[in-house]
């Protein structure tokens, strides 16, 4: 059922589905929690770091203490027995990543660069934009591209628009944008091509956080509309 | 104390990287070659896992106000100390008030400096490592600079007389050039390139473009070998990345993501660089030739324990 491939020498990948689900995220996050549980437990060696993504669980190890095949053989058994009991228990002791996450955003027109654009992109005006923007909860699926970047599900599909076709020499920190079915949030100033609809207070990667982000995979994120007024609060504040 | 009075084009701190924030989208960063961060740590008596300074194809200018033991490997740098030339092979004995000086380069891309007993610098997420995309790690996640201070842990207690000077065995000298042969092992969708593909990446001489950098190296193919294929072309759901791995992207032209590469990835992956030699990829510049050798994942094992345990017979004899 689950497919225990090599990703390099020191690395394997766990693959549990094909597709981007919400059932396969939840397998993905069950084998990841089973997996944390196994390293505490001290139940396999070498293990450096587990990470998920859409569909699949990335296992990184130390090549002195352990390998491929040796790892493969310990995780079989458990991962089978584990995604073979049904979600509700896991669903029952997880009840925190069920939490849903606000994210305070500003949709200021001076701080939305493409807010005006995407409107008239999408036949809206620029307040419908922002109901329907700030309307679902929508689903982490993974963390990466940067520190702190969340990959979400459930943009409203009324709401899509094609990137830039130039991208932006720097995008701020904080910026929200869309490109395509995506939306998300620049946690770096970088270059890119999202068009950009608001910008967050709130600081998507912190070292001095535990965790250093905002959300985890399952979690659910919604969007808060702001002011310009709270949106500097909230920026002044530290959190 | 330490003081920079030329920071070289791109000097960091960094240690063997921040380890368990994959998951998180922080890559590990570190230093590109850890081999050479081991030698010049083992010369001046340090753990292996020290900090160092990595230095990226042209070296600092360091003002030391005390004395100090200072080790250097990796890239081979013509270094002065107090306008003296001196053999980087060995142990170096700093008195106070000098300067070391990096001149030219002669071979290789990194090179790195350890100095006994460390540096007192900042920690971040359990590691000194810089990265400095997200302004991560020791001087607030950015490179040396003009003037900066680099307080020592060990600043004053130095007994210079007491040194045990060290040299680099000869055998651990590793020959660099412009021309490389990686080994790798297949990658996660290296079924998915077609024979001719796959029949060009082990033939083909790429050369590493000057966009390369700690995230990643892009490589060109002369102009005379096509681009690189999937039997079919199908949208990969984005998934892990882990650093050695050889994505191909739509153009055609692989991409080795290295220490501060994004931690997920939507190419297909048609081979990774195998462990025992992922630290030479820090010693390639760009303009370089670089080319891949296929070998088996259990030939990929011994080949890193193998040289693991050869290191630590040369660096470490018995009795």
């Amino acid at each position: 059922m689950s497919l225990i491939s090599p990703n390099g020498d020191s690395a394997l990948l766990i693959t549990l589905g094909n597709d981007i689900s919400e059932a396969t995220l939840r397998r993905v996050v069950r084998c990841t929690m089973l997996i944390d549980q196994l390293i505490d437990a001290q139940k396999i060696e070498g293990v450096v770091e587990c990470v998920p993504a859409y569909a699949a669980v990335m296992v990184t190890f130390d090549l002195l203490k352990t390998d491929f095949f040796t790892l493969k053989s310990e995780l079989v058994s458990p991962i089978e027995s584990e995604l073979s009991q049904t979600d509700s228990a896991f669903l029952l002791s997880s009840s925190a990543l069920m939490s849903t996450v606000e994210i305070p955003v500003c949709y200021d027109p001076s701080l939305g660069l493409d807010l005006s654009d995407l409107a008239k992109h999408c036949g809206l005006s620029i307040s419908e934009v922002v109901q329907l923007h700030t309307a679902p909860t929508y689903l982490v699926y993974m963390l990466g591209f940067m520190p702190g970047f969340l990959y979400l599900g459930g943009l409203d599909p009324r709401l899509s628009m094609p990137r830039k076709k130039t991208p932006r020499g720097l995008i701020n920190q904080g910026a929200v944008g869309i490109a395509g079915q995506q939306t998300g949030i620049y946690p770096l100033a970088s270059p890119g091509g999202w068009q950009i609809i608001g910008q967050t207070p709130l600081s998507l990667f912190d070292a001095k956080r535990t965790p250093p982000t905002v959300a985890q995979p399952l979690q659910r994120v919604a969007f808060r509309a702001i002011d310009l007024d709270e949106y500097h609060h909230l920026k002044a504040v530290p959190r | 104390m330490i003081i920079v009075n030329k920071p070289g084009m791109m000097s960091s701190f960094q240690d063997l990287g921040r380890i368990g924030y994959l998951r998180h989208g922080l890559p590990a960063a570190g230093c590109m070659d850890n081999y050479s961060c081991y030698l010049a740590n083992w010369l001046v008596g340090n753990p292996k896992e020290a900090a160092v300074i990595e230095v990226t194809l042209t070296g600092p200018e360091l003002y030391f106000e005390s004395s100090a033991v200072v080790g250097i490997a990796g890239a081979t740098f013509d270094v002065t100390l107090n306008g003296e030339a001196i053999d980087t092979q060995k142990t170096i004995v700093v008195p106070p008030e000098s300067t070391l000086r990096f001149l030219s380069l002669r071979v290789g891309c990194r090179a790195y400096i350890a100095v006994a007993g460390g540096f007192a610098i900042e920690s971040v997420l359990g590691s000194q490592s810089t990265y400095t995309p997200a302004q991560i790690g020791p001087l607030r996640g950015r490179l040396l600079a003009q003037n900066d201070c680099l307080p020592l842990l060990n600043a004053s207690s130095h007994m210079l007389d007491n040194v045990t000077v060290r040299k680099i065995p000869g055998e651990l000298n590793i020959p660099y050039s412009n021309q490389w042969v990686l080994r790798v092992v297949d990658g996660v969708e290296y079924d998915q390139f077609t024979e001719s593909s796959k029949q060009s990446f082990f033939s083909t001489a790429f050369q590493v473009s000057v966009q390369s950098n700690r995230m990643g190296y892009r490589l060109q193919r002369p102009s005379t070998s096509s681009e690189l294929q999937q039997v079919s072309l199908q949208e990969m759901i984005t998934t892990a990345l882990v650093p050695g791995s050889i994505q191909v992207t739509s153009e055609g032209d692989p991409i080795i993501t290295l220490a501060d590469g994004q931690t997920s990835g939507g190419y297909p992956r048609i081979a990774n660089v195998i462990q025992a030699d992922y630290h030479l990829l820090g010693q390639i510049k760009p303009r370089d030739f670089v080319r891949f050798y296929r070998v088996s994942l259990a030939k990929a094992i011994s080949l890193h324990r193998d040289k693991q345990q050869w290191i630590t017979q040369h660096l470490f004899p018995a009795g």
